[in-house]
């Protein structure tokens, strides 16, 4: 009975597998045109990247919507797209004024103007147009003038470093959207009328995105691929199969490691690792908890004495951590700039050194107690008896960072120290100020998560580092909830915030990330890397930590 | 039997009210909102997350929150959903057709299936028939789902090839294959896995129940009058035995008919099936309320309908039962 039902399925797939392929239209083809598919783990909910806080539309939408003024490459700087150049600048930093290039149209075949540049600014400035993202600085520009139907002249009302920045996220047509605060049901929004590479021919919800070629796009000859598809497959175990037949061309975070996966697509496809922005690391709480006072009044009884911060910046294997436990899968990182223009190469202070942290711990007054767990005698703020445990709270659901902390508890309690896994709902952990997150209120002892920042990294860390930036009931947004107080920090970020100069700003920078490793605020472990499994067949892929899956899909093509 | 019918209409009211409160709370009770990711997007200021608070009326009481819901939900409007911004009811109507295509396909199945090999094996128990039947339904109980799923896709999808075309013999998922929509044979193609995968279950449990209720039947005794009548086996079994042992199999059909609407989530995720199990958790995961009240509520009235369908079926194939 069992092999009948069997012969019976093997038949059927035979006459309908002939039925099924028949019609359908070819995944590749060689040299110019042919189809690319793109698998998804789930589907966009728009097309409007200004709409979204979810990393999975900017997949989708790089390829069709957000071709901007400028953009930014895979090395980090901005070149211009729709501009003819990068704009200039004004001594003063209040005027910049932007070029289009000639003859820019629509995908709809309509003219692009400097009226598309200033609609893209009335509606981005619109504090109703239910824009989530890329709105910073928007509030700053307060003149626009358009002499000609390519020159758009801005007059800020005070300088602005992310001026480039704005622009790199794509342009709307005031012809074919809405009214400003109407864009959240704009139906641009799923069907959008582009300069960019691709336009949407038909999405089906739930099941997949179709885009055809641009018959309007500006650069001569590109698109090479007729069209690209992004299949929406939530089974990691689905996506990998469909890249082993060929079915899928670029693969979207794949869930096996890089050895593993390239192993079992040999000669198929390969999985590719560039840093992402997610950087991770434990974050002290320099101030005392659970004393009913969110300020840095008074210090913490444990982690107020930088030594025991040392200790456990010492007691930590981050190469086994990075290598063994989370396979290479991740890169190193030793301060917050870890990536992008204002990357610092800072080497760690306190590597990985037992008999240091041990020597700090007995210094500062632990002894070692006599099940395995130092206690305090002497120490600098612990009454004697105090055991050396601490919490370490993370967010729930997210398998390297259980991993990772599982990891962190077996090399404190080598050192004597104990650390009790607290995880809590994302929701808690990044909560508000009035919900009572332990974060926010300074209830907390260390906390460990990823963070990132984008190419402006000013309004980040300004709030992350500053003093004037301590949660507290006054101050129920401040995002310096370690409550690290250093006047020098303070001073380098008001100098990274005022100043236009690169490299001024970059050395502001990495004065600030100097003085995270030599003050311990933070300790950081490794960096996130965004992985992609590419197809072998499609060439002119270019990965960029700021872009996406689909940046520069104009450039793809099949081999010959 | 109208009076009984309507007065359980009538009774369903007062019963989706206090359902639709506990629903309303539940949801709101979960931790977090829609908006808990965008709070750690590095490029979203905390104004423009109070300005879309604001916009979404989430900031309002919860009481205010609920009477809008139901006002909406009254005159037929489910909302729009906060991560998508379409209409809750457009999004429903999308994906109810792929789950009754889905579901309905596996229900169809696991009845053709279920039936024949209940019958057969209640009236030839302990014979080898029902030995193998027993194993392979227990097989059939005890294989997670998630676990055939992925099962089938590596045999039927990735080792086993058409000889003719080198087309994998079975589609590793989806509803039908790029640029043809609404083609029958080609949905019937990429049906084929899902639904054995999410059939094998219930004809396992289907078969095991209607044998166990066939063979309770056939110790009646007007079984055994049936027999002393020198009625042909036949009659015995499809007439008389199969009419009454199949009573709470109905009963339990109609209480699982709700899932042609709810979906099944596994299934649906495995072979990327848009319908609405998917909906639902997608839902879930990013607290779209909207969505989320709207399915889980629709789900709820669905649930009540036809357990009233199952006690007015039984009244209807039993003439025992007598509704006062």
């Amino acid at each position: 009975m069992k092999l009948k039902l069997f012969t019976l399925f093997v038949i059927l797939g035979f006459v309908l597998s002939g039925c099924g392929t028949g019609g359908e239209e070819p995944a590749s083809g060689g040299g110019g045109g042919g189809t690319a598919v793109l698998i998804l783990p789930e589907e966009p909910a728009t097309l409007n990247f200004y709409l979204a806080d979810a990393a999975i539309v900017r997949q989708a939408a790089d390829a069709t919507s957000m071709t901007g003024l400028v953009t930014i490459d895979e090395t980090g700087n901005f070149v211009p797209v729709l501009a003819e150049g990068l704009p200039v600048i004004s001594d003063d930093h209040l005027t910049v004024t932007w070029k289009l290039m000639a003859d820019l149209k629509w995908s709809d075949g309509e003219p692009l103007t400097s009226d598309d540049v200033r609609f893209t600014i009335e509606v981005l400035s619109n504090p109703n147009s239910g824009a989530l993202v890329g709105t910073s600085g928007f509030d700053l520009i307060a003149n626009v003038e358009t002499p000609d139907d390519l020159t758009t002249i801005l007059t800020y009302s005070e300088p602005y470093p992310g001026y480039l920045d704005q622009f790199a996220y794509g342009l709307f047509p005031r012809h074919a959207t809405g009214a400003p605060e109407e864009m959240a049901n704009w139906e641009w929004n799923r069907a959008p009328v582009t300069a960019g590479p691709f336009i949407v021919s038909n999405w089906e919800s739930g099941k997949r995105i179709t885009m055809t070629r641009n018959p309007n796009y500006f650069e001569e000859g590109k698109p090479y691929l007729d069209s690209i598809v992004f299949e929406i497959v939530p089974e990691p175990a689905a996506q990998t199969a469909m890249m082993l037949n060929g079915d899928g061309h670029v693969h979207l975070w794949p869930g096996e490691f890089k050895v593993d996966y390239d192993e079992l697509l040999k000669g198929v496809a390969q999985q590719y690792l560039i840093p992402g922005i997610w950087n991770m690391a434990i974050d002290f709480n320099l101030s005392a908890p659970f004393d009913g006072d969110p300020s840095a009044a008074a210090p913490h009884p444990i982690l107020g004495d930088i030594r025991v911060r040392q200790a456990i910046a010492h007691a930590i294997n981050y190469e086994s951590l990075q290598q063994d436990v989370l396979q290479g899968s991740v890169g190193d990182s030793t301060n917050p700039f870890a990536y992008g223009w204002y990357k610092c190469k800072l080497p760690r202070k306190y590597g990985f050194d037992v008999e240091a942290a041990n020597k700090l711990l007995d210094e500062a007054g632990w002894e070692m107690g006599a099940d395995g767990i130092r206690v305090a005698k002497g120490a600098m703020h612990a009454e004697d008896g105090t055991r050396l445990s601490l919490e370490l709270q993370g967010y729930t659901a997210f398998d390297p960072l259980q991993l990772t902390e599982e990891f962190i508890v077996e090399n404190l309690k080598a050192v004597g120290i104990e650390a009790r896994i607290q995880n809590y709902d994302f929701s808690i952990i990044f909560g508000t100020f009035e919900d009572n997150s332990p974060r926010m209120i300074g209830d907390y002892d260390m906390l460990i998560f990823d963070r990132g920042f984008t190419t402006e990294p000013q309004s980040y860390n300004f709030d992350a580092y500053h003093s004037s930036r301590i949660p507290s009931a006054d101050n129920p947004t401040g995002g310096n909830y370690f409550r690290w107080v250093n006047e020098d920090v303070d001073a380098a970020l008001e100098t990274a915030g005022t100043s236009f100069d690169i490299e001024t700003r970059k050395a502001a920078y990495c004065e600030i990330g100097q003085a995270v490793i030599d003050d311990l605020p933070q300790v950081y472990l490794y960096l996130f890397q965004d992985n992609y499994g590419i197809a072998d067949s499609l060439e002119g892929y270019t990965l960029n930590t700021w872009g996406s899956m689909s940046w520069g899909v104009q450039n793809w093509k099949f081999k010959q | 039997m109208r009076t009984y019918a309507l007065r359980r209409l009538l009774q369903t009211v007062p019963i989706l009210f206090i359902i639709s409160i506990l629903l309303f709370l539940m949801v709101r009770a979960a931790p977090g909102g829609p908006l808990t990711a965008a709070r750690r997007n590095p490029n979203i200021s905390k104004e423009q997350l109070e300005a879309i608070e604001e916009q979404l009326g989430l900031n309002d009481p919860l009481p205010v929150q609920y009477g809008r819901w139901l006002g909406g939900m009254l005159n037929g409007d489910l909302g729009e959903s906060i991560k998508f911004r379409r209409p809750v009811s457009e999004m429903i109507s999308e994906r109810v057709p792929n789950t009754l295509i889905l579901v309905g396909a596996s229900f169809l199945v696991t009845l053709l299936f279920a039936i024949p090999i209940g019958i057969l094996s209640a009236r030839k128990p302990y014979s080898p028939f029902d030995y193998t039947m027993t194993t392979v339904t227990f097989v059939g109980q005890a294989i997670p789902v998630y676990w055939l799923g992925l099962g089938l896709i590596v045999i039927f999808y990735v080792t086993i090839k058409n000889p003719f075309t080198g087309d994998p013999l079975f589609p590793v998922g989806g509803m039908n294959s790029r640029g043809r929509e609404g083609d029958l044979l080609d949905t019937l193609w990429h049906l084929i896995l899902p639904v054995t995968a999410l059939s094998l279950g219930w004809i396992a449990w289907y078969s095991r129940f209607l044998r166990s209720s066939m063979l309770d039947v056939l110790h009646e005794d007007y079984i055994r009058t049936a027999r002393a009548k020198g009625l042909a086996d036949r009659w015995v079994y499809y007439k008389h035995a199969l009419r009454n042992a199949i009573l709470p199999l109905v009963t339990l059909i109609a209480l699982d008919l709700p899932s042609l609407f709810a979906g099944a989530l596994f299934v649906e995720t495995i072979f990327s099936w848009p319908g609405m199990g998917r909906l639902f958790w997608d839902a879930a995961k990013g607290r779209d309320y909207p969505v989320l009240l709207g399915v889980v509520m629709l789900t709820a009235i669905l649930i009540i309908v036809c357990n009233i369908i199952a006690d007015l079926a039984y009244g209807w194939l039993n003439p025992q039962v007598k509704y006062e």
